[in-house]
C-alpha cells in the first residue's frame, strides 16, 4: 500500500516536472530561440533534473532513509566490484575486533568479575612472609591468636586449611578435596548458600562439627542436584556427617576444585604453635580503614611478634593481599600484556586500513571532483562514503564476531590451571556477554565513520583544479603521501613493540626449556592417593599398602617400574619441615625448613634421580631397623662443603619432634615446583620407616603411559578395593601445564606480532606502489638522465628502509617504557634483553625493505620514454 | 547546498523561510503551477529575486506535506495541457498572515540596526 503510494508520487512528480521543463521551452521557443537553444536554455535553467528530484524527495521524509539503502546497497555493489581490497580490509577488521573482543571477554571475565561476596574490595587475606626466602606462608596459630587479639583494623578475622575426606556413601569410594572454614568464615565472606545454611557459632564446638556444606559441583555430580539433600546424612572417611548446605555454582573459595566444606573448630594445641604455618586466614577491613592503614598496623604487629618470639619471628612479616588478588594474581600480568598487545594490533589493524581507504581515495578524487562539479552536495557525498565504510566495518565486525566466539572457547583452555581459583564460564555465551559484545559494534561504527569520511573530507579540501589540471593534484598527493607515511611509521612502532614484547617471551621460554628439572618426564604415569584416617591410621597399615601395591603395578605388563612419593612434583604440593643445622648451637637454633619427601625404595630409579654417593633406600630400611635419611646435592653443599656427609647424622622431623638420623646417601637436586622455581634443599624419608598421610604415586612404562592406566588403578584395587585412584596425569602433562600460561603468551603474543608484521608489511607495500606511482614522470626523468636501475631501486628501498628506522626509534621509546610490565613473565632475561632487541630491529628493517622491493623493482624498470610521455 | 559560484551581484540571495511566504502570497492570487509561481515571483521582484528550481520544487512539496497548499492536476486554459496547479489552503492562509507579520517584524528590526549602522 505505501509502496503504491510511494510509486504513485514519484510519477506524480517525474511529471510534474516534465511538463513545468515543456512549458519553460516553450516559452524560450517563443520568445525567438530556435527548438534546440530553447531546449537547452529550459535544461539550464532547471539545473539537475536527477538532483533536483532528488531535494524533492528529501522533502517527503524518509527519503534519508531510502539514501542510507541506496548508498548502503552502492557500497555492497562497488567493494564486490574489488574483491582484493575488500577482502584484505574485511579480515584485517575481522582480526583486529575479533582478537580484542576474545581477549577482552577473558580479561573481564577474570579480572572484573564480581565476587559472590559482600563488599569484596574490604576482604584481604593474612600472610605471613619469610623475608630470608622472599617466600609467604600461611600463618602458625600463635600469630594468629596474638594478632586476633591485638589488631584495630579488622572487624573479623576467619581461619582456614585444606582437608581431604573419602565419600563411602554409595557407590565407588571417592577421594573429596575439602576445605575447613572457622566458624565465622562464610559470614566473613557474605556468601550466602544456595540452599541450606552455612556455617553457625554452634558448628565449631567439637561434638557439633559433622556437618557439611557441598560445593554445587559435587552436589551436581554426586547428589544428582538432589532439592532435599539438606540434611541428609553423608560418611566422610566412615564417620557421619549431616548435609546443611549447598553454596551456589558462582561460589569456589579458595578454588574451584574444593568439593566440600566442613566446621574446624580452633585445634587448641596449635594456639601456642609458632612453628606450623598452618592457617590460611582471611579478614574484613573495618569501614573507613585502608589497605594500607591495616598494612602499617600489621607490620607493627609482626614487628612485636618478632620481639617476643625471635626464634620463630624474627624474619617474619605479614603481608596483606585483597582477596580479589588471591584468585588472580598469577594470570593478572600475562592478561594485561596480551590485552594491550591485542589493542596495539588493534591500532595497527586501524591504520592499515586507513592507509588503504587513503589509496583508494587518491583513485576516487578524479570521480569526486566530477561529482562535485555536476552539483552533488558535500554531505550527500560523505553520506556515501562513510555508508561503504561503515559496510566494510560492519562486515569486519561480524567476521570478528564469530573469531572472537571461536577465541574464548580456546583461550581459557590454554591456562586452564593458572584459572582454576576462579569460577569461570564453560559456554562462549557466558565469556560474551553485552557488555563485551558491544565492543564490536562501537569499533566497527567507529572505523567505520573514520574510513568512510577519509574519501569525503579528502574531497572537501578538493578544488576544481583536479579537474582542470587533467588529473594532477599534485600538493594535495604529497600531502596524502606525507599522512600515509605517519601512519606506517605509527604502525611499524607498534610493531617493532610486540616484537621486541614476543621475542623477550620466547627467549624466557627457550631459556626455560633449557633449564632441566632435575629427573626425566617422559612415559611416567602418576596418580594420588589418599590414606582415609580410619583404615590407614599410621604407619605399618600405609607401608603395607603402599609396598604391595608398587609390587603389583610393577608387574602390570607395560610397567618398568613404580614407586611412590609423599607430594609429586610439579603438582604446587610441597611439605616443609624443620632441622637443626648440625654446625649451629642447639640452644639458640632458628627454626629451619627443609622440604620432606617420603619414598618408597624405588622412587629415584623411577625418576632418573642421579646418586651422588652413598646409597639409594633398599627393602632393609624399614620400621624398627636404624633411621636412615638421604639429602640432596644442595642441602649436602650447604652442611658439609668440605666433606663427605655419608655416615654423618642430620637431626629431622618427621609428623613428630626432631630426631637424629644417619645420612646413607646424596641425590641430585630436582626442581620440585616446575622448571622457574629453583631447586629446593630437600630429604627424603623411606615410606616404610615414615608415616604420611597421602602419596603419589609414579610408574615408569615402556608402553605410552595412558596404555597402561585402566591396569594400574586394577592393580591398586587389587590391594584394597575401597582406595580412591585420584589426578591420573601423564608427568609430561603436569610438566606442560605448569608451563601453560608461559607458552600461552608467548605463542598468543608471538601471534600478534606476527601479524602486526604481515599488517605493517601490508601497509609499507601499498605506500611506496603508491609513490612509486606518483613518481614514475620524476624517476622517468632520472633515468633518462642517466641514473642507473639499482640507484632508482635502492632510492624506493631506502624510502621504506627510512620509514622503518624511524618507527623503530618510536618502537625502542616506546619498549622502554613499556616492557617493564613484562618484566615478571620474564625467566633468565631481563627487559633490555640486548639480543632480543637486536633481532627485532633486523627483522623489522628486513621486514620494512621486502615488503618494498617488488614496488621498488617495479620502479626501477620505468621505460623512460613511457614515462616521460606518461603525463 | 544551491548556491553557485557566479551569481549577478545584484541578485539577493533567499533567507531561508523567505521562499515559503513568497510561494504562500503569489498563490493568494490564485491557484498556479511551479513555472507560473517561479516566473510570477521573479517578475514582481522586478528580477531581484531570482527563485532556483532547485530551492522551489521542494519547496513546493514541503509547503504541501504541511498542509498549507494543496495540488491538482487541471488543464492549462491557453496550453490545452495538464499541469500541476498549487492553491492556497485555509490553514496556509492562516500560516501567510502569521508568517507576514513575523516578516514586517524582522524588517523592521533589520531596518533599524541598518540606519543606525548609516548613521555612524
Amino acid at each position: 500500500m505505501k509502496w503504491r503510494r510511494k510509486k504513485q508520487r514519484e510519477e506524480d512528480l517525474e511529471r510534474e516536472l516534465y511538463s513545468d521543463l515543456e512549458l519553460e521551452a516553450e516559452e524560450q521557443r517563443e520568445s525567438g530561440l530556435s527548438p534546440e537553444q530553447a531546449r537547452y536554455a529550459a535544461r539550464r535553467a532547471f539545473g539537475n533534473p536527477t538532483l533536483l528530484k532528488e531535494e524533492v524527495r528529501e522533502m517527503w521524509g524518509w527519503a534519508w532513509l531510502d539514501g542510507l539503502v541506496r548508498d548502503f546497497r552502492y557500497g555492497i555493489r562497488q567493494f564486490g566490484g574489488n574483491p582484493g581490497f575488500t577482502a584484505v580490509v574485511i579480515a584485517t577488521l575481522a582480526l583486529g575486533i575479533g582478537g580484542n573482543m576474545a581477549i577482552f571477554s577473558v580479561f573481564r571475565g577474570v579480572l572484573l568479575r564480581s565476587l559472590p561476596y559482600q563488599e569484596p574490595d574490604r576482604l584481604v587475606a593474612v600472610w605471613q612472609k619469610d623475608t630470608a626466602r622472599q617466600q609467604r606462608d600461611a600463618i602458625t596459630g600463635g600469630d594468629y591468636v596474638d594478632w586476633k587479639a591485638r589488631n584495630h583494623v579488622f572487624q573479623e578475622l576467619a581461619y582456614s586449611w585444606d582437608a581431604a575426606y573419602t565419600l563411602t556413601d554409595s557407590g565407588d569410594p571417592q577421594s573429596l578435596y575439602a576445605y575447613q572454614f572457622s566458624p565465622n568464615f562464610f559470614s566473613l565472606l557474605g556468601a550466602r548458600p544456595l540452599m541450606g545454611r552455612t556455617f553457625a557459632a554452634e558448628d565449631g564446638q567439637p561434638g557439633h562439627d559433622h556437618v557439611v556444606v557441598l560445593s554445587y559441583r559435587l552436589w551436581e555430580s554426586k547428589f544428582g542436584g538432589d532439592p532435599n539433600v539438606v540434611d541428609r546424612a553423608i560418611r566422610l572417611d566412615g564417620s557421619p556427617y549431616t548435609v546443611i548446605g549447598v553454596m551456589p555454582n558462582e561460589f569456589a573459595h579458595p578454588s574451584t576444585k574444593v568439593d566440600l566444606w566442613t566446621p574446624l573448630p580452633f585445634p587448641n594445641g596449635l594456639a601456642q604453635n609458632r612453628g606450623l604455618h598452618a592457617f590460611h586466614v582471611f579478614a574484613r577491613l573495618k569501614h573507613r580503614v585502608s589497605l594500607a592503614q591495616a598494612q602499617n598496623e600489621m607490620n607493627a604487629l609482626a614487628r612485636q611478634s618478632a620481639q617476643e618470639h625471635p626464634e620463630t619471628n624474627l624474619h617474619r612479616s605479614a603481608e596483606l593481599e585483597l582477596i580479589r588478588d588471591t584468585y588472580v594474581a598469577n594470570v593478572r600480568p600475562t592478561l594485561w600484556v596480551l590485552q594491550a598487545a591485542v589493542f596495539f594490533m588493534l591500532l595497527i589493524a586501524c591504520g592499515n586500513v586507513a592507509n588503504m581507504f587513503l589509496a583508494r581515495a587518491s583513485t576516487t578524487e578524479r570521480e569526486v571532483a566530477v561529482r562535485l562539479a555536476l552539483g552533488a552536495g558535500r554531505w550527500r557525498l560523505l553520506r556515501q562514503y562513510v555508508m561503504q565504510g561503515l559496510v566494510l566495518s560492519i562486515c569486519g565486525a561480524g567476521l570478528g564476531i564469530a573469531l572472537a566466539f571461536w577465541g574464548v572457547g580456546v583461550l581459557p583452555q590454554l591456562f586452564r590451571d593458572q584459572l582454576a581459583n576462579l569460577p569461570l564460564p564453560n559456554r562462549a555465551g557466558a565469556w560474551m556477554d553485552w557488555p563485551v559484545l558491544s565492543v564490536a559494534p562501537a569499533i566497527a561504527v567507529l572505523a567505520g565513520l573514520i574510513f568512510g569520511a577519509i574519501p569525503a573530507l579528502r574531497s572537501w579540501t578538493l578544488s576544481q583544479e583536479v579537474l582542470r589540471a587533467g588529473g594532477r593534484g599534485a600538493m594535495e598527493r604529497l600531502i596524502a603521501v606525507r599522512l600515509r607515511s605517519v601512519l606506517i611509521v605509527g604502525q611499524v612502532a607498534l610493531s617493532f613493540l610486540l616484537l621486541v614484547g614476543s621475542g623477550l617471551l620466547i627467549r624466557s621460554f627457550l631459556r626455560l626449556q633449557g633449564q632441566s628439572l632435575g629427573f626425566q618426564t617422559d612415559h611416567v604415569m602418576t596418580f594420588v592417593l589418599t590414606f582415609a584416617p580410619n583404615r590407614y591410621s599410621g604407619l605399618p597399615k600405609a607401608a603395607s599398602f603402599l609396598e604391595e601395591m608398587v609390587t603389583r603395578i610393577r608387574s602390570v605388563p607395560g610397567v618398568e617400574s613404580a614407586a611412590s612419593i609423599s607430594t609429586l612434583p610439579l603438582t604446587g604440593m610441597d611439605a616443609r619441615r624443620p632441622y637443626v643445622n648440625p654446625g649451629e648451637p642447639a640452644t639458640n637454633e632458628r627454626q629451619q625448613m627443609v622440604q620432606y619427601r617420603v619414598i618408597t625404595p624405588d622412587y629415584f630409579h623411577v625418576m632418573h634421580i642421579p646418586l651422588r654417593s652413598g646409597r639409594f633406600f633398599d627393602d632393609r630400611d624399614r620400621q624398627g631397623s636404624r633411621d636412615v635419611v638421604i639429602i640432596n646435592e644442595k642441602l649436602a653443599r650447604r652442611l658439609w662443603p668440605n666433606a663427605d656427609p655419608i655416615g654423618k647424622s642430620l637431626k629431622t622431623a618427621d609428623l613428630a619432634k626432631p630426631e637424629q638420623r644417619e645420612i646413607v646417601g646424596v641425590v641430585g637436586d630436582v626442581r620440585h615446583g616446575g622448571l622457574t622455581s629453583e631447586a629446593p634443599i630437600e630429604v627424603y624419608r623411606p615410606a616404610y620407616q615414615a608415616f604420611w598421610p597421602f602419596a603419589g604415586v609414579v610408574v615408569r612404562t615402556s608402553l605410552e603411559p595412558t596404555q597402561v592406566v585402566r591396569s594400574i588403578r586394577e592393580a591398586v584395587w587389587a590391594v584394597d578395593k575401597n582406595q580412591p585412584v585420584n589426578d591420573v596425569r601423564t608427568m609430561e602433562s603436569l610438566a606442560a601445564d605448569s608451563l601453560a600460561l608461559r607458552r600461552a603468551s608467548m605463542l598468543l603474543l608471538g601471534a600478534f606480532a606476527g601479524l602486526a608484521l604481515l599488517l605493517a608489511s601490508i601497509g609499507i607495500y601499498s605506500v611506496i606502489s603508491y609513490s612509486v606511482t606518483l613518481r614514475t614522470h620524476e624517476i622517468g626523468v632520472r633515468l633518462a638522465l642517466g641514473a642507473r636501475t639499482t640507484d632508482v631501486l635502492l632510492m624506493m628501498l631506502g624510502q621504506s628502509a627510512s620509514l622503518a628506522l624511524i618507527g623503530i626509534v618510536f618502537g625502542l621509546i616506546a619498549a622502554r617504557a613499556l616492557t617493564r610490565f613484562l618484566a615478571t613473565l620474564l625467566f633468565g632475561i631481563t627487559v633490555t634483553d640486548a639480543v632480543t632487541v637486536v633481532v627485532a630491529i633486523v627483522t623489522m628493517t628486513v621486514v620494512a625493505v621486502s615488503a618494498a622491493y617488488f614496488p621498488a623493482r617495479r620502479a626501477s624498470r620505468v621505460d623512460p620514454t613511457v614515462a616521460l610521455r606518461y603525463e | 547546498m544551491s548556491s553557485m559560484a557566479k551569481k549577478a551581484p545584484e541578485r539577493i540571495e533567499l533567507l531561508q523561510g523567505t521562499l515559503d511566504m513568497l510561494i504562500l502570497r503569489t498563490l493568494l492570487f490564485g491557484s498556479s503551477h511551479g513555472h507560473q509561481i517561479g516566473k510570477h515571483i521573479q517578475r514582481t521582484t522586478n528580477d531581484l529575486l531570482q527563485v532556483q528550481h532547485g530551492s522551489l520544487y521542494p519547496a513546493l512539496h514541503r509547503l504541501e506535506r504541511k498542509g498549507w497548499i494543496a495540488s491538482k492536476w487541471e488543464t492549462a486554459p491557453d496550453r490545452n495541457r495538464e499541469f500541476k496547479y498549487y492553491r492556497l489552503t485555509a490553514t496556509g492562509k492562516k500560516q501567510l498572515l502569521t508568517e507576514e507579520s513575523k516578516w514586517k517584524q524582522m524588517a523592521s528590526a533589520v531596518a533599524q540596526i541598518m540606519w543606525r549602522i548609516e548613521e555612524k
